[in-house]
């Protein structure tokens, strides 16, 4: 039996993938990170309880061969695979779990060494989780919720080593241990962080032997190394870069609608952008088709709402308001008499300065709205900040126009709708609501929504908000940016995943090393 | 050297008889007056979407254009406004607060020159480029906290090089008659001194627009200054590096202008020196 | 002689202490909010506070400018990067052997070709020599370092344009100063592929050292070819190689050395820019990096570093002036 499997089955076990990507992750402990270079090392070294299907954003299990809900929806019980090891040797068992989620949830929990869990609050609706016997789990909510499952496939809600955490205290963050198909090896920080294959992964081995990250600043030197095959897989490229590297014989270069948003955030506490004509006249004045080709080389759709098209709630009967200049001027001068503010209307637009996923070139984006909105009658200021500094004053409300963004968490509607849209997001200390748009009846929707488990209900509610949403165009949705990575056609058998995220446990590549 | 009125036709025909003056000054004139004629030499108003994107250089746009349909050359041609505006500010900066402090180090001497001096020790021993992020950070990025911020970066050159002069020229005895007559601080600073450190400063300067063209240049190369709607050189030489691939050559008219704005104040800042002084102190 | 090497210590410490100051101050007078920061996108209030007032940031700046010394004081370190669990000495340990590299190598072109072209400017005063070392050195401090970078990377297109060995190089290492561990310990596979890496980014940050070396060895060699002694030697017949190595040199070579240490001192702390086109993970871009984050133990670590090391190189020059030149050696009270 056994050779028989090693006859038929000789897929050449060599390789070394060279990641070249834009930036350093800052560490790899799951629940204190926030950064997509963190969770890009993440995904590779840990499992979750459910995870998502290889090319949806389905859940299926993962660590949890299979789960059950009682029927108010307030306990659910996981039952563990058997036999999964930890990189350490530990086995995996019931009280992992436990640790692992309750390091979310428990405030000054022993096993936590830094008190920045960014992600705490979406685990909030769980009351308890314990351990009913070594392979099965249970969790107690607060309240039904839709969300739940998702959140668990998150990679903050990763099953980390108890054993690891308790020998390595601090060091866990830098020497992270999982159950993932890759663990660590080295890292010498800003130069190279460098996971081997896990042999003995529930899954089976990994056909990479190791995989190399590599943080490369320079875009255009990313694309280089790619095609002198010193890196094998490059992210991050700016789109122009991309279409030249798709044309490279050697290069493939894999795309997929990205699960994320960037729009135009219109401040309702500054007036005039109070007044919604205003917010639509200033709408009808982007051409949307064009903002693609120049700013993202052709590779996005335009957003009609802030909900990604690949959504199952995404409110298919919506009609974007045409690029029209006409009607946004009368739009924008009846507004003008009622309220009477002069002409030309200086406004701030804030800029962030670094690119993200969804705004892949925020200054092109700038210089082009700059330019649409000046018939209108506005004159655009740019402002420039660094990235954290920017997202910090536009939750202080401290701009009148600004570009943001955002890209899917958990592949749920809440997590773009709520957490943009709704009045509880309004605060100064990070809040996301910048549009700081207040609608009573779409917060009610939106909350019901949250606790509603029956999914025809639920995108029921989700599409009378987003027809409330779009009436009132607290926001101007820019663009849904695709999610391209390019990679050498020697790496096979990689699939780019819908959320964008990049697992490699099933890469291989073809002729050895490069 | 004195400043006086004889000494001055020698000065000018010293400095138009050497060649680096003209070619320096050429450059400079050159560079001053696509700033100024910016509108007139510019096909384009270098803000306008007026081509397609990444378009080849043709008879329409001579040097193509950028990402967003931009055209290049009336960006390179507006890049000389904004360029010389930072380097004249920030030099002006320079010279007001490093030539004051160092005057007051020198014509004061003691605890004052002491404290002076050991702030420029301490702005010496930063980073240039970590004081100017600090400063522009702090003050929100934009070009004037970058012009601010150059200037500040390059008061100890200013600062020195005063001092020193003001140092030399208190000893000499027409100063020293002046003070014993009975002359006060004031009048001595502002009648005897001063005019002295006219030639050093002018020269100083000179040389000091170049390097501040290139501080700015450096800082938006490296996207500290924020605003990439206006024209400017080194954040065009910024896009070029993101696409090298469609734009690498596009690196070559921004790099160029640059170069040879920095290289016409230096010429004529070496010319300038030549002229005025030969044995003109150099400072570190 | 010795009080004067005193006086001059006392006062580089100074220099040192008010510069660390100023930066604690000044960094954290930034509108950034590190805290904030590290939640991206994705802050929640209750333990943004909740930091704030666990590292004592909402404390008065001078209070925790006392805070810190008396830390500093009783534990020894500087504390940690608030972005990621690393010492600020060890990013130091990491990022400044980076630097010093990169820099080693710039003034290793630029003091030796400096030289040959600035005596060879000398000997052959106002010919062409002469005019094609001062076009060069008028270029070199003009051109941009990044442009000449861009330059550099897409003429040499074969060449590495980033980092500082090949990507899926491993190499198990004690010290960052890769060049010189793996030649000392005979890896010459290595040495090899990091020598290779260093060439373009020390190419581009050599142009402005070698012109400035160029232009000082002109012209100290003119005054040397110009006096008494060298004319001496010439009328007695010394073959003229012989009065240029033999006579003209060695007394031209204070100030050559002296701005050669100048230049040291500058690149070390200022290679950002060339660190920036050529993705060098040197201290430059690891500073820059931290103001951005306002990740203040970094900055603080790093400006002390930087001071330090500016301030010793500048006290070492004067020291060393003051023993080469014998003019100033019995000279009380020099400078």
């Amino acid at each position: 039996m056994l050779g028989v499997m090693s006859a038929c089955a000789p897929p050449k076990l060599t390789g070394t993938l060279v990641y070249a990507r834009g930036g350093e992750s800052d560490q790899l402990d799951p629940i204190h990170v926030d950064t997509g270079e963190s969770v890009k090392v993440i995904i590779n070294v840990f499992d979750t309880l459910v995870t998502y299907a290889d090319d949806s954003t389905e859940l299926v299990p993962c660590l949890a061969e299979s789960w059950d809900t009682s029927d108010d929806g307030l306990i659910w019980t996981f039952h563990l695979r058997d036999g999964v090891s930890f990189h350490d040797d530990t086995a995996l068992d019931s009280e992992a779990v436990v640790v692992s989620i309750e390091r979310l949830i428990v405030p000054d929990h022993p096993l936590v060494f830094d008190s920045v869990i960014p992600y705490a609050p979406d685990f909030s609706v769980i009351e308890s989780v314990r351990a009913v016997d070594r392979l099965t789990v249970e969790f107690h909510l607060r309240e039904p919720s839709a969300v739940f499952l998702a959140n668990l496939a998150m990679f903050c809600a990763s099953i980390v080593s108890p054993t690891a955490l308790e020998s390595q205290g601090r060091g866990f963050s830098t020497a992270p241990v999982g159950t993932g198909p890759f663990r660590m090896e080295h890292w010498v920080r800003d130069q190279q962080l460098v996971l081997k294959a896990f042999d003995a992964h529930w899954r089976g081995r990994p056909q990479l032997d190791r995989l190399v990250f590599v943080p490369v600043r320079e875009s255009a030197v990313r694309g280089q190394q790619l095609q002198r095959g010193e890196a094998h897989f490059a992210d991050d490229l700016p789109p122009a870069e991309l279409d030249k590297l798709a044309a490279h014989p050697e290069i493939e270069v894999q795309e997929v609608p990205g699960m994320n948003v960037g729009y135009l955030a219109m401040n309702a506490d500054r007036p005039p952008l109070d007044d919604r004509r205003v917010r639509q006249a200033v709408w009808h004045m982007i051409d949307k088709q064009r903002l693609i080709d120049v700013a993202y080389a052709g590779q996005a759709a335009p957003a009609i709402n802030p909900l990604p098209r690949t959504m199952p709630a995404w409110h298919d009967g919506l009609v974007d308001r045409a690029f029209d200049v006409e009607e946004a001027q009368g739009l924008f001068r009846e507004a003008q008499q009622d309220l009477g503010f002069s002409a030309p209307l200086e406004l701030e637009l804030f800029v962030m300065a670094t690119p993200r996923p969804y705004m892949q070139q925020p200054q092109e984006t700038a210089a082009f709205l700059k330019e649409s909105l000046r018939p209108l009658g506005i004159e655009l200021r740019i402002v420039t900040s660094e990235t954290t500094l920017h997202f910090k004053r536009l939750s202080g409300g401290e701009h009148q126009l600004a570009l943001a963004g955002w890209s899917t968490d958990n592949a749920d509607p809440d997590n773009f709708l709520y957490a943009l849209l709704d009045p509880d997001n309004i605060n100064d200390h990070g809040g996301n609501n910048v549009c700081r748009y207040r609608n009573q009846t779409v917060h009610e929707l939106l909350i019901e929504a949250k606790r509603t488990i029956d999914a025809d209900k639920r995108i029921e509610l989700y599409r009378e908000a987003q027809e409330l949403i779009f009436a009132d165009a607290p926001m101007v949705p820019l663009v849904h940016t695709k999610v391209r990575v390019a990679h050498r056609k020697e790496l096979r058998g990689y699939q780019l995943h819908p959320t964008g995220l990049t697992w490699m446990r099933a890469a291989h590549i073809e002729d050895g090393q490069p | 050297m004195t400043g006086s009125e004889s000494a001055r036709p020698t000065v000018i025909r010293r400095a138009l008889g050497s060649r680096s003056t003209w070619l320096g000054g050429a450059c400079v004139v050159v560079y001053v007056m696509t700033a100024l004629c910016a509108p007139l030499l510019a096909p384009y108003d270098p803000e306008r979407l007026v081509g397609g994107s990444f378009a080849s250089p043709s008879w329409a746009h001579w040097l193509g254009t950028d990402q967003l349909g931009r055209d290049l050359l009336s960006r390179v041609v507006y890049g000389a406004r904004l360029s010389l505006l930072a380097g004249v500010v920030s030099v002006t900066v320079a010279v007001v607060v490093g030539a004051t402090a160092g005057a007051m180090a020198g014509y004061f001497g003691g605890r004052v020159d002491a404290a002076i001096m050991r702030l420029i020790d301490v702005l010496l021993a930063f980073p240039g480029v970590l004081v100017a992020l600090l400063v522009v950070t702090a003050l929100r990025p934009g070009w004037g906290p970058v012009m601010l911020a150059v200037g500040l970066i390059n008061v100890p050159v200013f600062c020195r090089q005063v001092r020193s002069t003001v140092l030399v020229v208190q000893k000499l005895d027409y100063v020293v008659a002046a003070q014993a007559a009975g002359a006060g601080s004031g009048y001595v600073l502002r009648h005897v001194v001063l005019p002295t450190l006219v030639a050093p400063v002018v020269v100083l300067a000179t040389l000091g627009l170049g390097t501040a063209i290139l501080e700015v240049a450096g800082l938006s190369f490296l996207g500290i200054a924020g605003e990439l709607t206006q024209p400017e050189w080194g954040s065009m030489l910024n896009e070029a590096k993101n696409n090298l691939r469609s734009w690498g050559w596009r690196a070559l008219a921004p790099g160029a202008a640059i170069s040879l704005a920095v290289i016409g104040f230096n010429l004529l800042g070496d010319g300038l020196r030549d002229a005025l002084d030969p044995q003109l102190t150099r400072v570190r | 002689m010795i009080a004067f090497i005193a006086r001059r210590a006392v006062l580089a410490l100074l220099t040192t202490f008010v510069a660390f100051a100023a930066a604690f101050v000044a960094i954290r007078a930034l509108p950034n909010n590190p805290v904030l920061a590290r939640f991206g996108q994705h802050a929640v209030p209750e333990q943004v506070v909740a930091k704030m007032d666990e590292l004592g940031w909402d404390r008065p700046v001078w209070r925790q400018f006392i805070d810190f010394l008396v830390d500093v004081a009783a534990t020894g370190d500087l504390g940690e990067s608030f972005f990621y669990p690393e010492r600020v000495v060890d990013g130091l340990a990491r990022t400044f052997p980076a630097t010093v590299e990169l820099t080693l190598a710039a003034l290793l072109i630029a003091v030796p070709l400096g030289i040959v072209a600035g005596v060879a400017a000398a000997v052959w005063h106002n010919r062409w020599p002469d005019y094609l070392c001062m076009a060069g050195a008028l270029v070199g401090v003009s051109v941009p370092v990044f442009f000449l970078g861009i330059l550099l990377m897409v003429a040499f297109q074969n060449m590495p344009t980033g980092g500082r060995l090949p990507l899926a190089m491993s190499y198990d290492r004690s010290t960052e100063f890769i060049v010189l561990e793996s030649l000392l310990r005979g890896r010459w596979d290595v040495a090899a592929a990091a020598l290779r890496h260093l060439c373009l980014p020390a190419l581009a940050l050599s142009s402005i050292p070698t012109a400035v070396v160029a232009r000082v060895a002109r012209s100290s060699m003119l005054d040397v070819l110009g006096a008494d002694y060298v004319r001496t030697a010439r009328a007695k017949g010394s073959a003229p190689q012989r009065v240029v190595f033999r006579h003209a040199l060695p007394n031209a070579s204070i100030p050559i050395a002296n701005i050669a240490g100048l230049q040291l001192g500058q690149l070390l702390s200022g290679a950002v820019l060339t660190e920036s086109v050529f993705n060098w993970p040197g201290m430059g871009t690891y500073l820059v990096a931290a103001v951005q984050r306002s990740d203040y133990n970094v900055v603080q670590g790093g400006v002390l570093l930087v001071a330090i090391v500016f301030v010793t190189l500048n006290l070492a020059l004067d020291v060393l002036y003051v023993l080469l030149d014998p003019r100033l050696r019995h000279a009380p009270g020099a400078q």
